[in-house]
């Protein structure tokens, strides 16, 4: 391995599949930015409106104080989990086919947990006092937990995300791509130097193993904001790992969504292979099996306790108003994925992303079902009430999903979306644009 | 600002009904109007001209000037929903005055039938009063303390007393309906009874309590007449109660007519006569009947059955004050023979008949000009558009008469099509005084005073009466010798003596708001059967009488046949109720009910209260139809479909509501629901459009629970 | 200490809704209007509420009225992140709507659903404004409100009694509710005081409390309907 090294100084060519959406862009890049713009541009504008009106604007009502948007909270929050845990996780077990993928998840991260959290100041019903969190913030409210949490989280992911990315960011400021003091900036004066790279490695090793704990405990009190009531089917002691089963769930579906469209998109056929598809499917699977089993425990136990309320709950998601989000959850987040992920011939890109389209879809619909069957059936009083979100919480839900891509986008268009040094660590000869070394995938080898 | 009861006053105590809470959303309704509109040119949408009190004062001297100028004063018709003591004391007086007989006053629903029940069995037309605090077993038949319009307060008090106001004494208390409420749901012992047949259940238990002779022997004896049979002095055979209920009144029967199972009947019949004192009263139920009058007096014949009448814990009778009420002035009239002219209602008052016989459809005769063309209409406080049975007629009686007035505080369906209206104030910007209703049974009067100041203080009907009298002259002014209303009130008031230590009634009632005589004097045979032989008419001559007075009149008998009755006739009877049977395709027996919120409709526009959950629906706001859920997967409605619900009468749309507690030969409605809201014009959203003008021939109060009504999607 | 409480009779409740109208009076709730109630948005810091027991077809339907329970172990405290809502040395729940941040976590935490939630800037119409009660704010839009036991007439009558220098006698605090009761079914006073009438009221074999087995520890307590026995 080490007679690779020398390689890395090589300067790599603008026109490198690796750099050229850093630096060239082309007409489906601005059609697309500017969509999503647009699409951000009209939340904005229902943001404002409920802003200024107020939260009666959403479709939000008595009992049902909860809906989309905490929905949305848990779910991006759920997603961001994607990163860390695979990078983090692949990394520290050494798996070596990981290599392409890290950043791509890592971003994944860091914009999830943006949009993630923004979902409850919109929930706030006095978002010009949520500075109140600060000063008067209360240790005992788990939603203060979130806060500590998801920041420390949020913290984390970025360095996660930036140390890797030194490496390649000296590389763009040595291929000369504009602006360059942004890059002169943020490459922190890296040389290569032996020093530097002992430096560089030990603090991504210590970031990836300290990441999990942390993106462990993230879902976990996520979970807790319901699981800490004592409402009907939130009051629930598996919620915590539940809750980071599912995350890690929609995180890796997450992932292959993002890859195979930067595959597409990017001509990033040569680094993102059929077989990492295949890894994060086989991955996908075994979280399939662990959500079915987790669900499965969690409905089994407050069927055969049987008490009244929930109970309420209960029918209300299998046969009752909620029945076809619940069953459609079932179809999306197990029997689809499922049986395409067991079938090895199945286990293609597109197989795999077929599952992990459905796998997300599942899941939104999966945290929606989770949130509001418990807040429409309150142990008092019976409730007829109905909720639908409206226009503006829609329009706020689309522009959410708008935002994650487009920061996404724009992330790809800053920076490699693929780990050159990585890759080349891996023993990948990338200024030649060819794999000269199977060690890319065969995952026996470890760093160093 | 708040309203609050009267700590201390015999009624209230300190409480308030969610009605009388709500009445500050009244004085400060962004809608009420601030003074008197002239409609110039085409009714409905011609130009609106604002006026002053004054000048609205001066419009209508204009218009009952000229009507004494061609003396045909008689063309005046006062229509009055007026709740005030004052009110009806000086518009009364402004016709006696003036010389028109068409005072007309609107009672609440089923009052005058429940009075007229009391009035022929005891010679007292008012409803009765229960001594609460001393009863031990009450059986309410299709009442609910908190929907009545006679005194909510006195009866919810009532109900709390029963239970649990008495240490190791709780009452029981039976509620027998046509459908189950919220109300049922309170209660020891629901019982429900097919429609119209209340009468029949009580003549049953009656049957039960007379063969096993748990009758108040004693009671009989002295204080009733003809429960065995007698003879007159002439030698007139008098049917006796006794033979009559157990020859006609058999379990068998009675389980078969009202549905009510026979061990149920036995069950009532042994409870009631061995928990004394117990009492039963009827409600708005059988009061909506067309057989009202007498299945009321069937329900009342069991207090006199284990003698439950003028007892601790048994049906009292309210005392009035000894107010000096000012003498009529029939005799000083204007024009006293437009004063005998037949009323435009076409009813018989008679002061020696203890009958009030309503003959035809008031509206009806309006539009046809019978007996004679009404020139001028004054409305006071009654919407009849939304209020009254068949509104279209009213439509019909509006375009026939020339000048309508209208008093009311908020432009209601009546007056957008009136010619002047002129808004009178809330109650809590006037003066009146008051006798309570029957409740407590001693005498009560209360005071009420402006409480603030606005610009409608004095512009009660009182006051612009009074001012419109003393603005024309003759006789009319004469009539009114008093500076105000205060003044009026003060000389009522005279002979009401004050508590021992205070010298000056008066000063006093202003004070504390009310006047009372405490505690109820037991003992007064003369005061409490004002009937032949001052005793509780079983066999009821009053009501002999008025079938024997309408037939020489002209008039259809009670039974509308014209033929003699038998004597029997005039004993506590069931007779079948009437239902418009009008469509051969599948028709509901339509509920008319009223709740806590709504009462009986007539302020139910209040938002505050309209935004409280119905407990009946478990919804608030708009206009329901409450249906048994069987009833309704048959007819294939589900919850909140829009449905139109017909009568012979009129139709209109509702949001269905299943409700457990109706029967499913039934559908339910609530009185006054979605009052207020602007619709089309002949389309009207108050369920009263669907009734017809059905008066019971007995009593003239209104039979709303004979519409039948079909159901279907709209 | 004192420790306030309500005991609701509902033996003697005849579900007339009078404490739901005065309460919203007295504590200057606005109307929310047909569109927004039908959305189940109507505020009710006093609520009449349905309780089914057994069967939907058993017909066993009880109507109590809700008022907040004002739990001394209350969970919607627990979980409010900003601190605005406690519960005070008195054992009342109190809200500070100006710190309120509309997080909604505390009603969806209430076991009662006793908890309201201003999704408008509530209004009155003028002259509506004019019926308000000046010992009550209004709260402004977005933020969470229940009921306050009448807090500001307890505060009224502890003021009473300290410039008289005496201390509070037993049902001299009457919130609203309890004032306007027709039927006497609602009582007020101190629970800790063990001859006040709520505390021998609270030792009847009838009482009971909501959703006691949650652990809340409410401080309104029911007594429930009586038997009748020949």
């Amino acid at each position: 391995m080490n007679n690779r090294s020398a390689s890395i100084a090589v300067a790599i060519s603008v026109d490198h599949p690796l750099v050229k959406p850093v630096s060239t862009s082309g007409g489906g890049f601005y059609v697309t930015a500017f969509a999503l713009l647009i699409v951000m541009g009209w939340a904005f504008i229902a943001w404002l409106t409920q802003y200024i009106r107020g939260l009666g604007v959403s479709g939000l009502d008595r009992p049902v104080y909860w809906g989309v948007y905490i929905t949305n909270f848990v779910f991006f929050v759920g997603i961001s989990h994607a990163g860390t845990l695979i990078s983090a996780i692949l990394r520290v077990t050494g798996s070596e086919w990981r290599r392409p993928i890290t950043r791509a998840a890592e971003a994944i991260t860091v914009f999830a947990l943006m949009v993630g959290p923004i979902n409850v100041f919109f929930d706030l019903g006095r978002p010009d006092r949520v500075l109140n969190m600060f000063l008067h913030g209360q240790l005992k409210s788990p939603l203060m937990w979130d806060v500590i949490c998801i920041s420390t989280y949020l913290v984390s992911s970025l360095v996660y995300l930036y140390l890797p990315l030194i490496p390649d960011i000296a590389e763009l400021r040595d291929t000369g791509i504009r602006p360059r003091w942004f890059y002169r900036l943020l490459s922190l004066n890296w040389r290569g130097t032996e020093k530097q790279k002992h430096i560089l490695e030990k603090m991504i090793r210590v970031m990836a193993i300290a990441i999990i704990p942390i993106a462990v405990s993230v879902h976990t009190v996520v979970s807790w904001v319901f699981a800490m009531t004592i409402q009907p089917m939130w009051h629930s002691t598996i919620f915590g790992p539940y809750f980071v089963v599912g995350a890690i769930f929609s995180g890796i579906a997450s992932i292959i969504i993002a890859m195979a469209i930067l595959r597409k998109v990017y001509h990033l056929e040569d680094y993102l292979k059929p077989i990492h598809f295949n890894n994060l499917g086989i991955l996908l699977l075994v979280m399939t099996c662990l959500w079915v089993y987790f669900t499965f425990a969690e409905y089994l136990t407050t069927f055969y306790g049987g008490e009244p309320a929930h109970m309420a709950v209960f029918y209300s998601k299998l046969t009752g108003e909620f029945a076809p989000m619940f069953w459609s959850m079932g179809i999306l987040c197990f029997i689809i994925p499922f049986v395409i992920l067991a079938v090895g011939r199945f286990r293609t890109i597109t197989g795999t992303v077929i599952a992990s389209i459905s796998v997300n879809i599942g899941m939104w619909l999966e945290r929606y079902t989770i949130v509001v069957p418990s807040l429409s059936n309150p142990r008092l009083p019976i409730s007829e009430i109905t909720y639908y979100p409206s226009w503006v919480e829609i329009s706020i839900t689309a522009g959410c999903f708008a935002g994650l891509t487009f920061f996404y986008v724009m992330f790809s268009k800053i920076f490699p979306i693929i780990s050159i040094w990585e890759l080349k660590e891996g023993g990948v000869d990338v200024a030649a644009g060819e794999v000269i070394s199977s060690a890319a995938t065969s995952g026996k080898k470890r760093m160093q | 600002m708040k309203i609050e009861g009267i700590p201390g006053h015999p009624l209230n105590n300190g409480s308030l009904c969610p009605r009388g809470q709500s009445a500050l959303q009244l004085l400060y309704h962004p809608h009420r109007l601030a003074y008197p509109v002239l409609n110039k040119g085409a009714r409905g949408n011609g130009s609106l001209q604002r006026m002053t009190h004054e000048e609205a004062v001066g419009l209508l001297a204009e218009k009952i000037g000229d009507l004494v100028r061609r003396r045909q004063t008689h063309r005046l018709v006062i229509v009055s929903g007026s709740h005030s003591d004052t009110d009806e004391l000086i518009l009364r007086r402004f016709c006696d005055s003036v010389g028109t007989p068409n005072y007309i006053k609107i009672e609440s629903l089923g009052r005058r039938s429940r009075s007229m029940a009391m009035g022929l069995s005891q010679g007292i037309f008012k409803p009765p009063s229960i001594d609460w605090s001393n009863c031990n077993f009450v059986m309410l038949f299709g009442s609910e303390p908190g929907t009545s319009d006679i005194s909510p307060m006195w009866l919810l008090r009532g109900f709390g007393e029963l239970r649990q106001g008495r240490a190791g004494r709780r009452a029981k208390i039976v509620h027998v309906s046509t459908h189950f409420s919220p109300f049922s749901s309170k209660v020891d012992d629901w019982i429900k009874i097919k429609p119209g047949t209340y009468g029949a259940l009580a003549l049953g238990i009656a049957h039960i309590i007379i063969s096993e002779e748990k009758y108040d022997a004693d009671f009989i004896e002295h204080f009733t007449l003809g429960f065995e049979e007698f003879k007159e002095v002439d030698g007139t055979l008098r049917p006796g109660f006794k033979e009559h209920v157990l020859n006609n009144y058999e379990p068998a029967k009675v389980s078969s007519i009202t549905g009510v199972p026979e061990e149920v009947i036995i069950r009532l019949a042994d409870e009631f006569s061995s928990n004394r004192p117990a009492v039963a009263y009827g409600g708005d139920g059988p009061a909506s009947y067309s057989n009202a009058v007498s299945e009321l007096v069937a329900i009342h014949s069991l207090n006199a059955l284990i003698g439950s009448i003028d007892v601790p814990g048994g049906v009292l009778i309210q005392r009035d004050p000894p107010l000096r009420m000012p003498e009529r002035v029939s005799n000083n009239s204007l024009f006293t023979h437009n004063l005998s002219q037949p009323p435009v209602d076409d009813s018989i008052r008679s002061s020696n008949l203890p009958v009030y016989m309503a003959g035809s459809n008031l509206p009806m005769r309006l539009s046809d000009s019978s007996p004679y063309p009404v020139e001028v209409l004054v409305l006071v406080d009654y919407d009849p558009l939304e209020e009254a049975p068949g509104p279209n007629y009213w439509r019909e009686a509006f375009k026939q008469i020339p000048f309508v007035v209208s008093f009311c505080n908020f432009s209601d369906e009546s007056s957008r099509i009136c010619d002047l209206v002129i808004p009178p104030g809330t109650f809590l910007e006037r003066w009146d005084g008051k006798s309570v209703d029957s409740s407590v049974g001693f005498p009560v009067w209360g005071l009420s005073r402006p409480v603030l100041e606005t610009p409608l203080d004095g512009m009660d009907p009182s006051s612009f009466f009074m001012k419109l009298a003393k603005s024309m002259g003759h006789q009319i002014a004469g009539a009114f010798p008093w500076q105000s209303i205060e003044e009026l009130l003060k000389e009522i008031a005279m002979d009401l003596n004050p508590s021992p230590g205070q010298v000056n009634p008066w000063d006093e009632i202003a004070a504390k708001g009310y006047w009372s005589q405490s505690p109820y004097r037991f003992g007064r045979q003369r005061e409490v059967y004002q009937t032949r032989g001052n005793r509780f008419n079983f066999f009821m001559y009053s009501m002999e009488a008025a079938a024997s007075h309408l037939r020489s009149a002209g008039y259809a008998n009670l039974d509308k046949t014209g033929t003699d009755l038998a004597q029997s006739a005039f004993l506590p009877n069931h007779n079948s109720a009437e239902f418009e049977n009008w469509d051969n395709r599948e028709l509901f027996f339509l509920e008319l009910f009223g709740t806590t919120l709504s009462g009986h409709g007539r302020h139910f526009s209040l938002e505050g209260l309209r935004e409280l959950q119905e407990l009946d629906l478990n919804k608030s706001w708009g206009l329901w139809l409450l249906i048994n859920p069987r009833t309704a997967s048959k007819l294939n409605l589900s919850n909140n479909e829009i449905v139109w619900v017909e009568s012979n009468h009129g139709k209109l749309s509702a949001r269905v509501k299943k409700v457990e507690g109706i029967s499913e030969d039934s559908v339910g409605m609530i009185f006054g629901q979605d009052k207020g809201t602007e619709h089309s014009d002949t389309l009207s959203n108050s369920a009263m459009s669907l009734v017809g003008e059905n008066i019971s021939p007995l009593g003239g109060g209104l039979c709303w629970g004979t519409t039948k009504v079909r159901i279907y999607r709209a | 200490m004192t420790r306030w409480g309500m005991v609701i009779d509902l033996d003697r409740c005849s579900g007339c809704q009078a404490c739901v109208v005065a309460c919203r009076q007295e504590n200057n709730i606005p109307v929310v209007g047909r569109e927004q109630a039908a959305m189940g948005r109507a505020i009710f810091w006093m609520q009449i509420i349905e309780e089914r027991e057994g069967g939907h077809n058993e017909g066993r339907t009880r109507y109590l009225p809700r008022p907040c329970m004002h739990c001394d172990n209350p969970p919607c405290v627990k979980v409010c992140p900003v601190g605005a809502t406690y519960r005070n040395p008195e054992g009342l729940v109190g809200q500070i709507y100006a710190r309120c941040i509309g997080c909604r976590y505390c009603t969806a935490a209430c076991p009662y659903t006793a908890r309201y939630f201003n999704w408008y800037e509530p209004s009155w119409e003028p002259p509506r404004e004019k019926s308000l009660n000046p010992d009550v704010y209004v709260r402004p839009k977005g933020v969470v409100e229940k009921c306050s036991f009448c807090v500001h007439r307890i505060r009224k009558a502890q003021r009473k009694a300290k410039d008289e220098n005496r201390e509070i006698e037993d049902g001299e605090v009457i919130p609203a509710c309890a004032e306007t009761c027709p039927s006497k079914a609602i009582h007020f006073g101190d629970l800790d005081d063990p001859d006040s009438e709520v505390s021998k009221l609270a030792g009847s074999r009838r009482a009971f409390r909501l959703e006691e087995f949650l652990g809340t520890d409410p401080k309104v307590i029911y007594l429930r309907e009586g038997e009748w026995s020949e």
